[in-house]
């Protein structure tokens, strides 16, 4: 049980500036268990959410330190310095303090058509996928996604364009396209092709990839459809 | 009604879950107005935790298996207290529903002739559990989100429901608020299902979601419903201790199966101090016996970490009230003094633990390999909750409907793992279907204005009081350390007694309760609300756990110890009365002759 307890400074943006408090935590306490310290001692007004606790849900998204992250994976500890600006994710529409409005994440989330279209409904639980197929293998990888909205704060793209996709959702819809079981959908590749909203968009910065908490490669998720839909022509 | 927003539909589903999402998906399905109310964001809930599978009796793995078997299965396992009709429809409906997930685009893993794969589980006669890796909630939810979502049903995500109202004896809708603006909200509605989970919330050391605070059990209490073998919650003997954010997340028992040993803050193996007479000639009395005993020789007798989860847990609790714990009120789980016996220990236990190593790395930066854990008893799942009609679900409140978690039947004393995502689907779809049958056959109740105004009123409490009122953190806190210490894995009338009588003192303290701030996203005002709920849960399950005078099942008494027949012929049943709460005995109705000569043959 090596270490002791340290106290640090968290910086969190609530309305239009940033309000500081001191707290101590013991070695090995979270940015989840920090926000909860002020919460329960020193403000209770102070607004953030959180679920599940063990980065299951991906309700607790934050920007750390200028980076998207959830509150309940990152430990203090690990950032280096004694200090930490918390603020809530960008993107999305503050409601208060560290909770944004998650709307703009689902309508596009919704909007890349994430419900799954059977070829044979009876048939689908049947249908052999072997885990060493190509999509047994692809979907190991990048079905993991906890809808946090992390990529969606990390996007450089969608700082200037609202109405782009984003990486969940355009992984969401690879894992669908890919699915043998399913019947595609020209609707679905229509929203993937846009070239406002659509995977064209992404300028490859890999940002979603590296602040996935689920480490879901999501460059290579839109790399992907775009390969595909490059090679039909665009359709 | 000024400043309160009205919703109307024929169908109302509080809860997203899997049984919420199923019932709602189930009910806009058949062409009923539906509309779906979730405390957190949609997809957030519990479910997403669940890792172990989903039991259904698909015969893929082992072709011995069939509905008769998993039927048999959990009667054993929930000691013959189950709705019986609970269980032989769950039995028989499971492999449907995890067929019609894959339908819906799950992905369970396979078997490689692309099969289901089921895996073994504890009190499972079969490999029964489809499953995807150790994430099986998670696909679960995605699926049915997905599924729901172009269904037309209305989600109402981040409300709190404060009350179900009432035209006279049945349902009329909910009374709540939108966490978000703090707006106050009729939902109007000719049937409700209630579908919002447990109650770990009530205790300090859980594993379940800090959603989790009894709500739904206490809606439907205070709407007149009977609530069912609230004494029944199951612990598990080590959870994570530390830090506080993670307390409570299971760890599972492959870390004592593979030789991880208990020890107290002394360093001292207090399991070879309490071995029961019972298991003598099966238990080693020596670190060398145990160790051989885990390295597969079958001459070898077991270490007594692996004695039964009751006892295990009894000695962890006995160390810490005795001031020998770990520094966070735990005790030590070390597997990495392995080393002793292996060249390199390090790399067996990350490949015999990889998720155990992750989970501790990740979240509470403890590498297993070299350090101990802190662990102690959690509180894991309550089998107890709404008492329901078992074909319906409706409950004893006419369109009032319950499934998941917050209904009771299903699992009698103690539930499978596993059992639990397919109660999720299995009853969920039937919640739906049935509460769309009524909704159907029934007007819409009249919405009664002074029960409004009143919880209006009673919610608006905390915020005029503001920051001189009680703080209900401290509240809540005091009530999970009491549940805690008093109501937990093991129970004794007079700590019992005492239990109930602190619920006592903080139901008047939460009634001056007090918060700072507005209505706009106010986690403290949430904490205030939620009190009501955690209290009444909390007292009902000290209640009835001091009636029933015997361990059965998930509960175990100090103060007695064994099983009784006498006991095993009744459930108990909670209500309110006046304005107190009352719990008696209600004989469990006769199983027919099918169900038991199949239990007869299965023994």
């Amino acid at each position: 049980m090596a270490g002791e307890s340290q106290t640090y400074e968290i910086r969190v943006q609530r309305g239009g500036g940033a309000v500081s408090y001191s707290v101590v935590l013991a070695p090995r306490m979270t940015v989840l268990d920090a926000l909860f310290i002020v919460q329960r001692t020193i403000d209770s007004t102070l607004a953030f959410r959180c679920a599940c606790r063990v980065g299951m849900c991906g309700t607790c998204a934050v920007r750390i330190n200028g980076r998207p992250g959830l509150a309940c994976r990152t430990r203090p500890s690990e950032l280096g310095r004694p200090a930490m600006d918390v603020a809530p994710l960008a993107h999305l529409p503050v409601i208060r303090d560290l909770v944004v409005s998650m709307e703009p994440f689902f309508a596009q989330w919704k909007r890349a058509r994430p419900r799954f279209r059977p070829k044979q409904p009876e048939a689908a639980a049947t249908a052999a996928i072997p885990p060493d197929s190509e999509f047994g293998l692809l979907a190991a990888g990048k079905r993991d996604c906890i809808t946090c909205g992390v990529c969606f704060a990390a996007c450089g793209v969608r700082t200037t364009s609202g109405e782009y996709l984003g990486p969940a959702a355009v992984n969401r819809a690879l894992l669908r396209i890919a699915d043998p079981r399913e019947s595609g959908g020209p609707e679905r590749l229509a929203v993937l092709n846009e070239e406002r909203g659509g995977v064209w968009r992404c300028h490859t910065t890999f940002d979603c990839t590296e602040m996935c908490p689920k480490g879901i490669d999501l460059t290579d998720s839109i790399a992907r459809l775009k390969r595909g839909l490059a090679a039909r022509g665009r359709l | 009604m000024p400043d309160v927003k009205t919703y109307s539909y024929d169908v109302l589903v509080i809860g997203a879950g899997g049984a919420g999402l199923r019932a709602a998906i189930e009910a806009a399905n058949s062409g009923v107005r539906t509309g779906v109310i979730c405390k957190s964001l949609l997809g957030k809930a519990h479910t997403v935790m669940a890792e172990g599978g989903m039991a259904a009796a698909m015969a893929n793995v082992d072709d011995r298996d069939n509905w008769r078997v998993h039927f048999s299965d959990t009667m054993r396992g929930g000691q013959y207290l189950n709705n019986w009709r609970m269980a032989e429809l769950h039995a028989r409906e499971a492999p449907d529903r995890a067929r019609e997930l894959e339908a819906w685009g799950a992905l369970f893993d396979r078997t490689s002739d692309g099969r289901i794969l089921q895996r073994n589980f504890g009190g499972h006669r079969y490999p029964r559990l489809a499953h995807v890796g150790d994430r099986t909630g998670l696909e679960m939810i995605r699926t049915l989100q997905d599924h729901g979502i172009h269904q037309g049903m209305d989600v109402h995500m981040e409300c709190t429901v404060l009350s179900i109202l009432m035209d006279g004896g049945r349902v009329a809708g909910a009374f709540g608020y939108e966490r978000n603006n703090g707006e106050f909200v009729i939902w109007k509605a000719k049937a409700i299902v209630m579908a919002t989970g447990g109650v770990g919330r009530a205790f300090k050391i859980t594993s379940n979601s800090w959603e989790y605070s009894g709500d739904g059990q206490s809606l439907a209490y205070r709407a007149g419903a009977d609530l069912m073998d609230m004494e029944f919650v199951q612990f598990h003997p080590t959870g994570m201790v530390w830090p506080p954010s993670v307390r409570g997340i299971l760890v599972t028992e492959g870390v004592r199966g593979e030789g991880g040993i208990l020890k107290n803050k002394d360093g001292h193996r207090f399991m070879f101090d309490d071995i029961p007479d019972l298991y003598k000639n099966q238990t080693s009395d020596s670190e060398e016996e145990g160790w051989r005993y885990v390295q597969g020789d079958k001459s070898a007798r077991r270490p007594p970490e692996l004695l039964t989860r009751d006892h295990v847990a009894r000695c962890i609790n006995r160390e810490v009230k005795a001031g020998r714990g770990s520094p966070h009120g735990g005790v030590f789980l070390d597997i990495a003094w392995i080393k002793k016996y292996i060249p390199k220990a390090e790399d067996h236990i990350r490949k015999k633990l990889p998720s155990m190593y992750h989970q501790f790395k990740e979240l509470a930066g403890i590498d297993i390999t070299r350090e101990p854990m802190e662990v102690g008893p959690t509180t894991h799942y309550i089998m107890g909750g709404i008492r329901v009609d078992g074909d319906s679900q409706m409950s004893t409140v006419p369109g009032l409907f319950a499934a998941g978690e917050v209904a009771a039947g299903l699992h009698g004393a103690n539930r499978l793992g596993g059992n639990s995502l397919s109660d999720l689907l299995v009853f969920g779809k039937r919640a739906g279907e049935y509460a769309a049958e009524f909704a159907r056959k029934n007007g819409q109740g009249a919405v009664d204005n002074g029960q409004v105004e009143a919880e209006r009123a009673r919610a608006l409490a905390p915020l005029e009081r503001g920051a001189s009122g009680e703080n209900p953190y401290a509240i809540q806190y005091e009530l999970q350390e009491k549940m805690q210490e008093l109501v937990g894995i093991v129970r004794v009338e007079s700590e019992m007694k005492e239990a109930i009588e602190v619920v006592g003192r903080l139901k008047e303290r939460a009634e001056r309760a007090g918060v700072a701030g507005s209505r706009i996203y106010n986690g403290g005002w949430h904490a205030a609300m939620d009190l009501r709920n955690l209290l009444t849960v909390s007292e009902a399950i000290a209640r009835c756990a001091v009636l029933r005078q015997e361990s059965r099942g998930a509960q175990f008494r100090e103060d007695f110890q064994s099983k009784d027949p006498e006991w095993a012929k009744y459930n108990l049943i909670t209500r309110q009365d006046g304005g107190g709460m009352t719990v008696e005995k209600r004989p469990i109705p006769p199983m027919p002759d099918e169900l038991k000569q199949i239990i007869e043959e299965m023994k």
